[in-house]
C-alpha cells in the first residue's frame, strides 16, 4: 500500500466516519430509519463545491473553507427542514422508504441539472453526470491556488473533526435533547405522555443529522475536489448504515468503530488473493453477506446502545459499583 | 393530441408490469410487514431464467409456443429464488424485529444483484432478432399509435397482468388458503392459536409473489436489456406502487402500479427531459403519503397504546 493511498483511505474513512456518526442521531438515537444520507452528503458536497467554484478569494485564505463547510451545513439544513416537515409524520418503513426516495431523487436531480461555470469556467455548463471539479482558475490569476483546499481536508484536520463530532454528540446524547430522542426511539405515545413534543425532537434531530452529513459533504469536496453525481447512490446510504448497524445502533463510540472497521477492511481485501481471485473486486457482494450474517449473529453491533461496552463495564466498571452492573 | 395516445398506452403497458411487481410486495407486506427489497431482483431472476430457456430451446421453435413456455419458466425460477431467499435469509431473523429483516432484505438484494453480475459479468443480454421470425424479431416488431412506436410485445402485458390478478384474487378470497393468510395478516399470534401453520402461509406468500415478479421479469426481458441492476429501480418503483394504491390491497397495487406507470409516461408528455423520468415515482409517492397516508385504497388502522 503505497503513502498516497492510505493517506486518501484514512481521509475517506474519517469522512465517513462523520456520516455514521450523523446518521446514528436520527437511526440510533431517535430510532428513524433514514436510507437516504448520502443525499444530505450530496447536498452538502455540491453546495461547498459551487460555493468554492463561484466565491473564492485568495485573500480571505483559510475562511475560504469555511464560507463552504457553512454553505453546506446551511443547504443541508434547509433541504432536511424541506423534506422533514412532510415527512416526519410519517412512521417506520413509510418514512424509511421516503427518505431512500429522497437519496435517489437528489442523485437523479444532480445527474440532470446544469449549473452556470462562474469564473471558473467561463460560459461554460457543469454539473450533470460527469459532477463539477475544482481546478485552477483561468489565466494566471492564482496560480497554484487549488493547493489550500487540499490543505483544509488534510488528515489531522478532519480526524479532529471526526474527534470534536463524537464527543458533541456523546453530548448531546447526555442532554436533555438526547433524552427526550431516546425516549421517542423506546415508545413515541409514552414520550408524549411525559410531555415531550415528538414532532420537535424529531425534526431537531433530523435537522442535526442533516447538517453534520452536509458537514461531512463538504470535507469530501475539499478532498477529492471533483465530485460526481454517481457516487452519492442508494449504495453509499447503505454502506453508512452497515457501519453503525455494525458498531450498535445508539453507541457514537460504535458508530465510529464500524466506520474504522468497514473503511479499513476493502483497502485490506484489495490486497488479497485467493485462487487467483483478488477479494477487492467482490466488496460489494463481501458488504452484502457481511450485512445478512451480522444481522443473524449480532443484531445489536458490537457496542449495543452504550458508549462503552458491556463487557467492558462489566469487567472494569461494574466491580466499583455493583448497583450499576444490570 | 396524438402523442398523448401513445404516452398514455406506453404507461398502461409498462404500468401492468409495475403492477404485477407491485402485487408480490403488497402480499408478502401484508402477511409479515417487510418491504422485500429483494423483490426486484426475483424479476431480475425470472428475466434471466426466461432467457435461459430461450438459449435451450431449438431456433425453429413457433412463438406461440416459445413465448408461454418461457413466461412459465419464469415464472417457476422466480418462486424458487422467492422461497429459497425465505427460507435461508428471512425466516431465521423473523424474531428479530423489524429493523433487522429490513436490512437483511438489502443485504440479500446487494447479494442477488453482485451475484448476477459476478455470474453474468454484467454483459447485457437481449433477445437477437438478426432471424426473420425468431422469437426476439416479433417481440421488437411494433405498431405506430399516436404517433409512437409501440412493441406488439408489450400488449401482451395488460391480459397477463389481468389474469394472474383475477387468479390472486380468487386465492385469496374464496380459498381456504386464502382465509389463512389474511387471518395471518390480520393477527399472527391468533391465526397460530387457530390451528394455521404461519410458517406455510408465509412460505406460499413468498412463492406467489415470486411467481409474479419471474412472469414480469419475462415480459420486460422480451423487449429490453437483461442486467443484473434491472430490478433496482422497477422494483422500487413498484414498492412505491403499492404504497400509492394501499398497501394489502390486491386492487390497490394495480391501480398504484398502473398510475405510476402512466404518470412516468405523463412527464415525458409533458417535455420534462427523460432524465427526471424516475423522479416522478418519487414525487407521486410523497404527494399520496401526504394526503393519505393509508394508500388510495388501503384501510385506515388507528394506533392503540
Amino acid at each position: 500500500m503505497s503513502w498516497y493511498e492510505l493517506h486518501s483511505a484514512l481521509g475517506n474513512i474519517g469522512i465517513f466516519a462523520i456520516l455514521a456518526l450523523s446518521l446514528n442521531v436520527i437511526c440510533g438515537m431517535t430510532g428513524l430509519l433514514q436510507l437516504g444520507q448520502a443525499g444530505f452528503f450530496a447536498i452538502g458536497a455540491y453546495a461547498a463545491g459551487l460555493t468554492s467554484i463561484y466565491l473564492t478569494f485568495p485573500e480571505l485564505g483559510v475562511l475560504n473553507f469555511a464560507i463552504s463547510a457553512a454553505a453546506a451545513i446551511i443547504a443541508a439544513g434547509i433541504f432536511s427542514i424541506i423534506l422533514g416537515i412532510p415527512c416526519l409524520r410519517l412512521k417506520g418503513d413509510y418514512l424509511a422508504i421516503t427518505t431512500l426516495g429522497f437519496g435517489e431523487i437528489t442523485r437523479l436531480v444532480l445527474v440532470n441539472l446544469q449549473f452556470p461555470g462562474g469564473k471558473m469556467y467561463p460560459g461554460e455548463k457543469i454539473g450533470g453526470a460527469t459532477g463539477i471539479k475544482f481546478t485552477e482558475f483561468p489565466g494566471d490569476l492564482w496560480p497554484a491556488y487549488p493547493n489550500y483546499s487540499a490543505e483544509f481536508a488534510s488528515l489531522w484536520f478532519t480526524w479532529m473533526l471526526v474527534i470534536i463530532t463524537c464527543i458533541l454528540l456523546i453530548n448531546i446524547k447526555k442532554s436533555s435533547f438526547g433524552r427526550a430522542m431516546m425516549c421517542i426511539r423506546e415508545d413515541e405515545i409514552a414520550a408524549q405522555a411525559m410531555g415531550i413534543n415528538i414532532s420537535k425532537y424529531k425534526m431537531m434531530a433530523f435537522l442535526l443529522s442533516a447538517c453534520i452529513a452536509g458537514f461531512a459533504g463538504a470535507l469530501f469536496f475539499h478532498k477529492e475536489l471533483a465530485i460526481a453525481p454517481g457516487k452519492f447512490n442508494l449504495i453509499c446510504s447503505i454502506e453508512i448504515l452497515l457501519m453503525i448497524v455494525l458498531g450498535g445502533l445508539g453507541s457514537f463510540s460504535g458508530a465510529l468503530t464500524g466506520a474504522v472497521v468497514l473503511g479499513i477492511t476493502p483497502y485490506i481485501l484489495r490486497h488479497v488473493e485467493i485462487c487467483g481471485y483478488r477479494l477487492g473486486e467482490y466488496q460489494q457482494l463481501m458488504y452484502a453477506v457481511l450485512l445478512i450474517i451480522l444481522i443473524r449473529l449480532a443484531p445489536n453491533g458490537i457496542f449495543g446502545m452504550n458508549e462503552i461496552p458491556r463487557w467492558w463495564k462489566s469487567s472494569v466498571i461494574s466491580r466499583r459499583s455493583p448497583a450499576d452492573g444490570k | 393530441m396524438d402523442n398523448f395516445i401513445f404516452f398514455l398506452t406506453s404507461g398502461l403497458c409498462i404500468g401492468a408490469v409495475y403492477a404485477l411487481i407491485a402485487l408480490g410486495y403488497t402480499l408478502v407486506y401484508g402477511i409479515i410487514k417487510l418491504i422485500n427489497f429483494a423483490h426486484g431482483e426475483f424479476y431480475m431472476v425470472g428475466a434471466y431464467a426466461g432467457f435461459g430457456i430461450y438459449l435451450v430451446l431449438p431456433s425453429g421453435t413457433p412463438a406461440i409456443f416459445a413465448i408461454p413456455l418461457i413466461i412459465i419458466s419464469s415464472g417457476i425460477a422466480g418462486i424458487i429464488i422467492a422461497v429459497l431467499t425465505e427460507q435461508i435469509a428471512y425466516k431465521p431473523i423473523r424474531k428479530s424485529g423489524r429493523l433487522a429483516a429490513l436490512l437483511t432484505a438489502i443485504g440479500v438484494s446487494f447479494l442477488l444483484q453482485n451475484l448476477a453480475s459476478f455470474i453474468n459479468k454484467a454483459n447485457p443480454l437481449q433477445y437477437s432478432s438478426d432471424k426473420v421470425g425468431s422469437i426476439g424479431e416479433i417481440c421488437q416488431r411494433s405498431v405506430s399509435i399516436g404517433g409512437g412506436g409501440i412493441k406488439i410485445i408489450q400488449f401482451v402485458y395488460i391480459p397477463v397482468t389481468l389474469a394472474l390478478t383475477l387468479i390472486l384474487w380468487y386465492i385469496v378470497m374464496k380459498t381456504n388458503f386464502g382465509r389463512a393468510m389474511r387471518a395471518v395478516s390480520q393477527d399472527p399470534d391468533a391465526a397460530a392459536l387457530m390451528g394455521i401453520n404461519i410458517d406455510s402461509v408465509i412460505r406460499k406468500t413468498f412463492l406467489l409473489g415470486g411467481l409474479m415478479a419471474g412472469i414480469a421479469g419475462a415480459l420486460i426481458g422480451f423487449h429490453s436489456v437483461i442486467e443484473p441492476m434491472m430490478g433496482f429501480m422497477p422494483g422500487l418503483k413498484a414498492f412505491i406502487a403499492a404504497v400509492v394504491g394501499g398497501i394489502g390491497s390486491i386492487p390497490g397495487a394495480v391501480l398504484g402500479g398502473l398510475i405510476i406507470g402512466i404518470v412516468e409516461n405523463m412527464v415525458l408528455f409533458c417535455n420534462v427531459p427523460s432524465g427526471y423520468k424516475d423522479v416522478a415515482a418519487f414525487v407521486v409517492l410523497i404527494l399520496v403519503l401526504l394526503v393519505r397516508p393509508q394508500g388510495i385504497l388501503g384501510r385506515n388502522t388507528r394506533e392503540k397504546v
